[in-house]
């Protein structure tokens, strides 16, 4: 716990056996999960399941009625709250900024409990505002009122950022934006936890979002946990009518969002704008792509039952200049080639420049089927 | 809302300038020789001409500005508040140069001058062009210094002697040194009643609010002595306080009896208490839980969250709790004078008693101006103290 970089940051969340009543109300029943050090677990569930009720657990919010919640194999109710709570960053589900501070200062918050000088907070405050892309000598000095819903959970989630603590709980921290800023989040999220390898709790209820920023979904229902593993086994194997009820008839469609084009992509035939296009060197293919002096991506050449040779700037149809990048899912890809009139499509890197295609066997390939 | 009225013809201000344009009609002052006599009335004709068209001038220009929306949008109403003050200093300077020359004229040396229909007429124009403009300005700068101009511009006139011969300023010379002890007087029962208030209030608005039992109780009290009027509400003190008082002579030694400051301060303070009460009542109430939730959340302790986060989102709201209050006060002090209390209202009932109109409006001016500088000082205090973006963004 604590928290600067110079510590070991290993952090792993424990909870074993962990009931807790609110009164008659059972929130949570005999709850036991693992997030292991440096990972993104999910809590999912209905409305009421009691997601929100666990995080509590984790910051001493809230105390159980029964079992451990335990980082790093202590058990949680042996720190001091405040203590503990200053070295987990904390996402609520209502975003909580506080009126009446600027953003510089509500981020600011932690570090300023912490005891850190005043420069060194507004330092941290616009590395933070940089990372969650928002423009710091813009947003800095703004309050909270001055900022959309969408800005303002950016900040919610750099000010639990702030003091860089170890663990993360994110309550619904992209609940209030539109589905397309959302998706956008979610993918400045992975990032930014590709690089901070923090142990994060996310509670979400849209499935798409859990998939996405997942290493573990914990599936939740009535207070109980009903699956935990990785997506692709939750999606792919769900352990009963109310898990598969829950991913939806289309879950084949959400695990393909779990697989990186990248490590699916095969060789992709391509010839310069300038060269001559022989039908017959690629007799195996129904497309050819036509890329520039630096192999950047123009268009496709669509086959359609020629032989002859020509110009593969003629033959290249402008139309088909449809791709995914290296990063994308093979859910995009499917949904790319569903757009096109060709049965594959091309794979560019950040530059524009062909490296790959993916067709539809690959992405069967990903899909778990009885009959091949 | 503000762009529409903006766009069209400000009846608001077209009105002060006409009820300004009827009182430039009426006899401004009357010219008596002495406190009693019924006088002559002066029109603002026959005082000079050029003085009549100033005022006309000013009032046509206040009327254009009311007409057309171009003036008004870029300046927020400037130009016409700045005719109403230029209008202002005409109407007490006229008033008091041509009022004493008048009196040299007759030579009635023990003369005064009494201002009549027409000064008192022009006198509201003024402030219904005021007050609408600077209500719908959303600048802070117009809004706090406005009123103080108004009054700035009354004290240099009376500190520069231009209006020795007003009958009320007549009346104020006669008893200087009694006008400054009331004037203290009356201060301090006001300071003193809100001190009490707010000690009080705030305890009791965060009672009502933390302990749900208390809050219908709590709030039937304090709604129910606003229920009843001040005159009411001050004879009501003095039987108890009697009582109480002849039961405990060592109470009696402190001053306290069924006459004087303390049945005033003890009902000024039950009057000054509602606002205070239900405004801090409110600020907990409307405080997000969300922020609450997000404090305990990062690690704050109790003592914290109070001070860094409670405290400061409603300090706003109980600020303005404890404006009106004092404002209210100041007014209701007035009253308590009924019943020996001191203070300016002493020179109203006094006035009242021997039906001398000078007398009362020598007590009411400096009432109005200390409601007028206590509500200003205290928004700009409160402006100043709260943080979040500047008004006339929103
Ligand atoms: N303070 C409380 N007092 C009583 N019951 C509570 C309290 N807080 C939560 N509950 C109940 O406990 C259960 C779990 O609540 P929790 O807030 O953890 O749900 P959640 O999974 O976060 O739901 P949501 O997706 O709607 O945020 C619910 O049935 C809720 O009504
Ligand atoms: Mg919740």
């Amino acid at each position: 716990m604590g928290g600067t970089g110079a510590e070991a940051r290993y952090s792993v969340i424990e909870f074993e056996n962990v009931s807790k009543h609110y009164g008659s109300t059972v929130a949570l029943d005999d709850v036991s999960f693992t997030v292991p050090d440096g990972t993104v677990s999910v809590l999912i569930g209905p409305s009421g399941c009691g997601k929100s009720t666990s995080l509590k657990l984790v910051n001493r919010l809230l105390e159980p009625t029964d079992g451990y919640v335990r980082v790093d194999g202590t058990p949680v109710r042996e720190f001091p709250p405040q203590i503990l709570r200053r070295g987990i960053g904390y996402v609520i589900q209502s975003v909580g900024l506080l009126p009446h501070m600027t953003v510089e200062e509500n981020i600011g918050l932690v570090p300023k409990l912490l005891g850190r000088h005043k420069r060194d907070r507004s330092r941290r405050a616009g590395e933070l505002l940089d990372l969650i892309g928002l423009s710091p000598d813009e947003y800095r000095n703004k309050y909270p009122i001055q900022l959309s819903g969408g800005e303002a959970q950016r900040v919610g989630v750099a000010r639990a950022l702030a003091a860089d603590p170890p663990i993360l709980l994110m309550d619904e921290p992209f609940g209030a934006v539109d589905p397309l800023n959302r998706e956008t989040l979610q993918q400045e999220f992975i990032s930014i936890q590709r690089k901070l390898r923090k142990t994060v709790i996310f509670v979400t209820h849209d499935l798409d979002e859990a998939v996405r920023v997942a290493d573990r979904i914990v599936l939740m229902r009535d207070g109980k946990v009903v699956q935990t593993g990785a997506p692709e086994e939750i999606l792919g194997a769900p352990a009963n009518d109310f898990v598969r009820e829950f991913v939806g008839s289309d879950r084949a469609l959400k695990r393909l969002a779990r697989f990186i084009v990248g490590d699916f992509m095969i060789d992709a035939p391509s010839v310069d704008r300038g060269a001559r296009l022989d039908w017959n060197e690629y007799r195996d293919f129904e497309v050819v792509y036509v890329t520039d002096d630096h192999r950047r991506l123009l268009g496709a050449a669509p086959r359609n039952g020629r032989a002859e040779v020509s110009s593969a700037g003629d033959a290249m149809d402008d139309a088909l200049v449809g791709a995914v990048s290296l990063g994308s899912t093979l859910r995009d890809a499917l949904a790319e080639i569903l757009n096109t009139e060709l049965a594959e499509t091309p794979v560019v890197d950040e530059h524009g420049h062909l490296v790959g295609r993916i067709t539809m066997t690959e992405i069967y390939s990903a899909t778990p089927r009885r009959i091949v | 809302m503000i762009d529409r009225d903006r766009s069209v013809v400000d009846k608001v201000i077209l009105s002060g300038a006409l009820v300004g344009g009827a009182g430039l009609l009426l006899p401004v002052f009357i010219v008596k020789e002495h406190r009693l006599d019924a006088g002559f009335p002066v029109s603002f004709a026959g005082m000079s001409l050029p003085l009549f068209f100033s005022a006309l001038a000013l009032l046509i220009a206040i009327a254009v500005v009311g007409v057309l929306p171009g003036l008004r949008r870029r300046s927020r109403n400037l130009p016409a508040v700045l005719a109403a003050l230029g209008l202002f200093a005409l109407l007490w300077a006229g008033t008091g140069i041509s009022g004493a020359a008048e009196l040299a004229e007759y030579g009635f040396e023990r003369g005064r001058v009494s201002p009549s229909s027409g000064f008192w007429i022009v006198l509201l124009a003024i402030l219904i062009v005021v007050t609408h403009s600077v209500k719908q300005s959303t600048s802070v700068w117009l809004r706090g210094c406005v009123p103080l101009a108004f009054v700035a511009t009354l004290v240099v006139l009376f500190v520069g002697g231009v209006i020795d011969d007003l009958a009320f300023v007549r009346e104020y010379y006669t008893r200087e040194d009694r006008f400054v002890r009331e004037l203290t007087a009356h201060i301090g029962i006001a300071a003193g009643a809100v001190a009490a208030a707010v000690a009080v209030g705030v305890p009791t608005g965060i009672v009502a609010y933390r302990i749900r039992s208390l809050e219908r109780p709590l709030f039937a009290v304090v709604n129910g002595v606003q229920t009843i009027p001040s005159l009411a509400l001050f004879g009501l003190m003095i039987a108890p306080l009697a009582l109480i008082s002849q039961r405990f002579p060592v109470l009696r030694e402190l001053g306290i009896r069924g006459v004087g400051n303390t049945p005033a301060l003890l009902a000024l303070f039950l009057y000054a208490l509602l606002p205070i009460v239900r405004n801090t009542y409110t600020s907990l109430a409307v405080m997000d839980p969300a922020v609450i939730h997000a404090g305990t959340g990062m690690g704050m302790t109790r003592r914290q969250l109070m001070w860094q986060v409670e405290v400061p989102i409603s300090l706003p709201i109980i600020l303005a709790g404890v404006r009106v209050s004092i404002v209210q006060t100041i007014g209701n002090t007035t009253v308590a004078a009924l019943i020996g209390a001191g203070g300016l209202g002493n020179f109203v009932f006094q006035g009242l008693g021997q039906a001398a109109p000078d007398l009362i409006v020598m007590g009411v001016i400096p009432i109005v101006i200390l409601a007028l500088l206590a509500d200003r000082i205290f928004q700009l205090i409160s402006e100043w103290a709260v943080p979040g973006p500047k008004r006339g963004t929103a």
